[in-house]
């Protein structure tokens, strides 16, 4: 990965680094004025260079998530444990072991190696999450920058469908809708939660698109007579690209969360496909009775796995976010 | 505010006949007649003939919708065919443990993220403040069927609550302490997913309305800073809380079923699985408009309660 381009040709506004005329109003809670306690002078330049890099932990994530990336896309030529093992094949395969050198993660109650699921559950997260906010991003967001540039009619028709299944409480509608659109698979969930993410793409983009189109830069283009096509692709769409990336990693999150909640429902991707979901709904029951002896590994590494990767997507999210950020006020 | 109200009511009313027509759809939408999808595994020709005289399937869509509909609005869902109960009473028995859930929950959450995010943000930046965005961000990214997994040893086995392991469930009217035990573990997990979500907005939309020339004024004229706090910062602040109350909604529903299928917990979420296992449409059919009602009808409440205490919104 290369440097992200600094965000003024992003943004391009001559105004950008003269200081404001007057100091506007900032709402950013990263620039704490004076509340009720006196702070200190040397919190003022903090946000100037924070904009500048994105910092070593940032880049962690970054690291961490390509990590998981790479583990999804050749789980197979790792040279892992058969993820579907099970003491059915191999009877002497531990059943609710512990962490060992041959199982780094333990093993499950039918002796299948946890390290292994964990890693080819990866494949299951990020497809789903990448390849459900990809469905909702492309009718979602095509339909968001139509209708915030044609207005009239076709805008109104289409956000108050929107507004009317983001009222929708989702999940309790995906729940029946798996249990309607049976057998249910992996393409199919992520079909679902494709749609399930259209219209929350829609405001976003809807939104931003509106922004960009009152723009000074978006009404000289009209003037000068460019066609829509133009106007779209290359005075709209490059402006509302930074909002637009942060909310589909975003996005990815809260697919991967909702995903996960099907799957500890059980009625996720069916076992014995590897998820951490299905991990989490499997290992539950064991945890739930205490005196089997069993360990918290069961539950425990897939939770992490879960974890590690949200926090890293959030990061970058939000990092990314609060890089390209230029608030009005500060143009 | 009447004109708001108004709007307001049509986009409510709008909203639930949309979800009453999708959750009649639930049935149709099945592979194979009605009478099928309602039976399951007990069809019979004779058994399907009665069914669709007495739910008078042989009837045209649109009638058999207002019919189904005339029968929910008069809270009448009808017999369940697999079960053979009354649906009703199943919701009546299914309903309590998750209000409970969700409204303790709610309840300890805000208690909690009101106080703590009024301490962060009058010291903005500050180790305690930084730990505690710093905390928050980090548990953002942990879902709530992660935590609640996480909580059963140190909770179970280290602290040794009585009667707090799964499928320990005793119901408010065998008292109250041992219910509460019972559901220590669901409520603190969800507890937890919801604190970290309002402890952030509010401290966010905290610090930025304590940055108001109105707050300056009110401190250059020596008014205390706890009448600043509750006569000038609450009010303003709270709208964002609110909001993210609605918004929050669907997470919590989501937390609540998954809690209540861990520690199996008789509830709405545990009922609506069972359901989609078993197949029951009918009783899947009755949970999901019952529960989509409830959030929808929540969420207008708290739009309201926007609207009045930022005049602003309803006038706009």
């Amino acid at each position: 990965m290369t440097d992200y381009p600094p965000q003024n040709s992003i943004h391009p506004s001559p105004f950008a680094q003269s200081p404001p005329a007057f100091p506007r109003e900032d709402h950013s809670i990263h620039e704490p004025a004076m509340p009720l306690e006196t702070i200190d002078d040397t919190e003022h330049g903090f946000d100037k260079e924070k904009r500048q890099s994105l910092g070593w932990f940032f880049w962690c994530c970054v690291v961490y998530f390509a990590l998981n990336v790479f583990v999804a896309l050749f789980a197979n030529h790792l040279h892992l444990t058969d993820p579907y093992l099970t003491t059915a094949t191999n009877p002497n395969l531990p059943v609710n072991g512990g962490p060992t050198s041959a199982n780094w993660f333990g093993t499950d109650e039918l002796g299948r190696d946890i390290f292994s699921r964990v890693l080819y559950g990866a494949r299951v997260s990020l497809s789903i999450g990448f390849g459900a906010i990809t469905i909702g991003f492309l009718i979602g967001g095509t339909l968001g920058v139509y209708a915030a540039f044609r207005r009239k009619k076709i805008d109104a028709v289409l956000s108050v469908s929107m507004y009317t299944i983001l009222a929708f409480p989702a999940i309790i509608f995906l729940l029946a809708f798996t249990a309607i659109w049976k057998p249910i698979s992996l393409n199919k969930i992520i079909i679902l939660l494709g749609i399930a993410s259209i219209p929350a793409v829609y405001r976003v983009i809807r939104g931003s698109t509106l922004a960009a189109g009152s723009r000074e830069f978006v009404m000289a283009a009209k003037v000068q007579g460019a066609s829509d096509f133009r106007i779209i692709f290359k005075e709209i769409l490059p402006n509302i690209l930074p909002t637009a990336i942060s909310f589909y990693m975003i996005g990815v999150a809260t697919l991967i969360i909702l995903e996960g909640a099907l799957a500890v429902l059980g009625t996720s991707v069916p076992p014995p496909t590897p998820s951490w979901g299905n991990m989490i709904n499997e290992g539950i029951s064991y945890i739930n009775s205490p005196n089997t002896g069993v360990g918290p590994w069961l539950v425990l590494f897939p939770g992490l796995a879960f974890c590690l990767l949200l926090l890293s997507i959030n990061y970058i999210g939000d990092k990314l976010r609060e890089h390209f950020d230029v608030t009005e006020g500060k143009l | 505010m009447g004109k708001y109200l108004l709007r307001r009511l049509i986009f409510l009313v709008w909203i639930l006949i949309a979800v009453s027509i999708i959750c009649f759809m639930i049935i149709h939408l099945l592979p194979g007649s009605p009478s099928e999808a309602i039976l399951g595994t007990g069809w019979t020709p004779q058994g399907a003939a009665l069914l669709n005289k007495q739910l008078g399937l042989d009837q045209p869509l649109i009638m058999q919708y207002l019919t189904w509909l005339g029968h929910v609005l008069t809270l009448n869902f009808g017999q369940d065919y697999i079960t053979q109960t009354s649906i009703a009473s199943t919701l009546k028995v299914a309903l309590p443990p998750t209000i409970e859930l969700v409204v303790l929950s709610q309840l300890i959450s805000l208690g909690l993220a009101i106080p703590v995010a009024t301490f962060a943000a009058l010291r903005p930046n500050k180790l305690f403040d930084k730990l505690a965005n710093l905390g928050s961000f980090g548990l953002l990214s942990v879902p709530t069927y992660v935590i609640i997994t996480l909580l059963y040893i140190p909770i179970t086995q280290w602290l040794n609550v009585p009667n707090s392991g799964t499928a320990s469930y005793v119901p408010m009217s065998q008292g109250l302490l041992t219910n509460l035990e019972s559901l220590l573990i669901p409520i603190v997990a969800l507890s937890i997913g919801s604190f970290v979500v309002y402890f952030r907005v509010f401290r966010a939309d905290l610090i930025s309305t304590l940055q108001e020339e109105y707050i300056t004024m009110a401190r250059s004229k020596g008014i205390s800073r706890r009448r600043i706090l509750f006569r000038h910062a609450y009010r303003p602040s709270s709208v964002a809380l609110i909001s993210t109350i609605g918004v929050n909604m669907a997470g919590l529903v989501t937390g609540t079923f998954i809690a209540e299928q861990v520690a199996a917990v008789p509830g709405i979420g545990s009922s609506l699985v069972g359901a989609i296992f078993q197949p029951d449409y009918q009783l899947l059919q009755a949970i999901v408009l019952v529960t989509a009602t409830i959030v929808i009808v929540v969420n207008f409440g708290l739009d309201l309660l926007t609207g009045y205490i930022d005049p602003r919104i309803s006038r706009d």
